[in-house]
């Protein structure tokens, strides 16, 4: 049977046991004063703390902006890092604040509606319009329609409550457990749970034509 | 009974693999005769995937070795931040004994302009009382040991000299910090 009768699509692994260990000699030997293990680090996370960066702020310029202050701080606060946290939910911890720090920063001084370049693409500036019903179960082949399901998770996640937003992106895409989201974010799981909630719910309904199953089925 | 809600966000949880076993073994049998709750987790699978397709598109364009080289000019520009300035560098007359730290500004300076060659003034006293900077207070003696006031050149200071008699300082060159 064809179904999700399980846990069954995995979102990508966090922190394993071995993860762990490693990133704790990384941080040893970084907090020794080591600076290829601050290099290590950032090699291994970067790129996903700019995933979810670009995810929560929806611009890549900000999102730089918001790794590369995170990971200023990484090296400036290692010494303060004691491991009663994994590495990898510390790190999540200061790119989400700094990214959410961003999003209120620019909410404050905002002059233009960014709603109007939201969903857009950089090489043709067309907007995004005339999304095919049931996109994801088309042809996977066709980089044109993987843009458009692009561009409406954009336009999607830019309404969501940057809370919910970080909760959703630090699930589905980090794949990080309620218990390492709620350290992450700082907040009880039951808030974790809530808020994962009513984010898929949000989406769900944003993203209907691309999620409805009945002709994927059929 | 459950409510709507509770049953969706026991769902959820079985989606996230969040339940712990008992309950997860209980979900599936009841999946098995709930087709819609199947259809809700295969949204939930849909909604993933499209998070995770979106997530690799918009994350394709990271310059790695610009971004890092950003990170190591900003980590540079603060250590230079915290290295002291010319500005940060605050003038010190290390004089001891009772109001010879004081620092005369002006007037002097025409008539003592022969004692420019006294950079460093060394005076010895018996019993010091009070030191004029804290950080040298238990130096003993009333050794003048160093003037240091770098980019004050040409400050007129007051000192005590061996007979308790003023003494002028004027400060002709940082160069010429005195260690006697």
């Amino acid at each position: 049977m064809n179904q999700p009768l399980s846990s069954a699509s995995k979102p990508p692994e966090t922190s394993t046991d071995t993860t762990v260990e490693q990133d704790d000699d990384l941080v040893e030997r970084l907090q020794a004063g080591d600076t290829r293990a601050f290099r290590a680090l950032f090699d291994k996370y970067h790129h996903r703390a700019f995933t979810v960066a670009v995810g929560v702020l929806r611009n890549e310029d900000d999102a730089l902006d918001a790794v590369q202050e995170a990971f200023v701080k990484v090296h400036k606060n290692i010494h303060k890092f004691q491991g009663s946290s994994s590495f990898y939910t510390w790190l999540y911890r200061i790119v989400m604040n700094v990214s959410i720090d961003h999003v209120r920063r620019a909410k404050r001084r905002r002059t233009v509606d960014f709603d109007e370049t939201i969903g857009r693409d950089s090489s043709d500036g067309a907007p995004s319009i005339a999304i095919t019903p049931n996109l994801i179960n088309a042809d996977p082949g066709r980089s044109a329609l993987r843009r458009e399901l692009s561009e409406a998770i954009a336009v999607a996640l830019q309404e969501l409550p940057e809370h919910h937003r970080a909760v959703i992106l630090l699930r589905e895409v980090e794949g990080m457990s309620y218990e390492e989201m709620a350290e992450v974010l700082e907040v009880p799981k039951g808030t974790i749970m809530s808020r994962l909630f009513h984010a898929r719910k949000k989406l769900q309904a944003s993203l209907a034509p691309y999620l409805t199953g009945e002709q994927a089925e059929g | 009974m459950e409510s709507v809600k509770t049953d969706e966000e026991r769902l959820q949880m079985f989606f996230d693999g969040e339940l712990d076993p008992e309950e997860e073994a209980a979900l599936r049998r009841d999946l098995e005769r709930s087709p819609e709750k199947v259809a809700e987790l295969e949204e939930l699978e849909r909604l993933r995937s499209a998070m995770q397709e979106g997530a690799r598109r918009w994350s394709g364009t990271l310059d790695s070795e610009a971004l890092f080289a950003r990170i190591e000019a900003d980590l540079r520009e603060e250590q230079e931040l915290s290295r002291p300035t010319a500005e940060s560098f605050a003038p010190r007359l290390r004089v001891f004994r009772g109001g010879a730290g004081r620092r005369v500004w002006g007037g002097l300076a025409a008539g003592l302009a022969a004692a420019a060659a006294a950079l460093i003034v060394i005076a010895i006293w018996p019993d010091p009382i009070e030191p004029a900077q804290p950080s040298i207070a238990e130096v003993r003696g009333s050794e003048v040991v160093e003037v240091d006031f770098g980019p004050n050149t040409g400050t007129v200071f007051e000192v005590e000299g061996r007979a308790g008699e003023p003494v002028a300082v004027i400060w002709i060159s940082d160069e010429e910090v005195g260690r006697r």
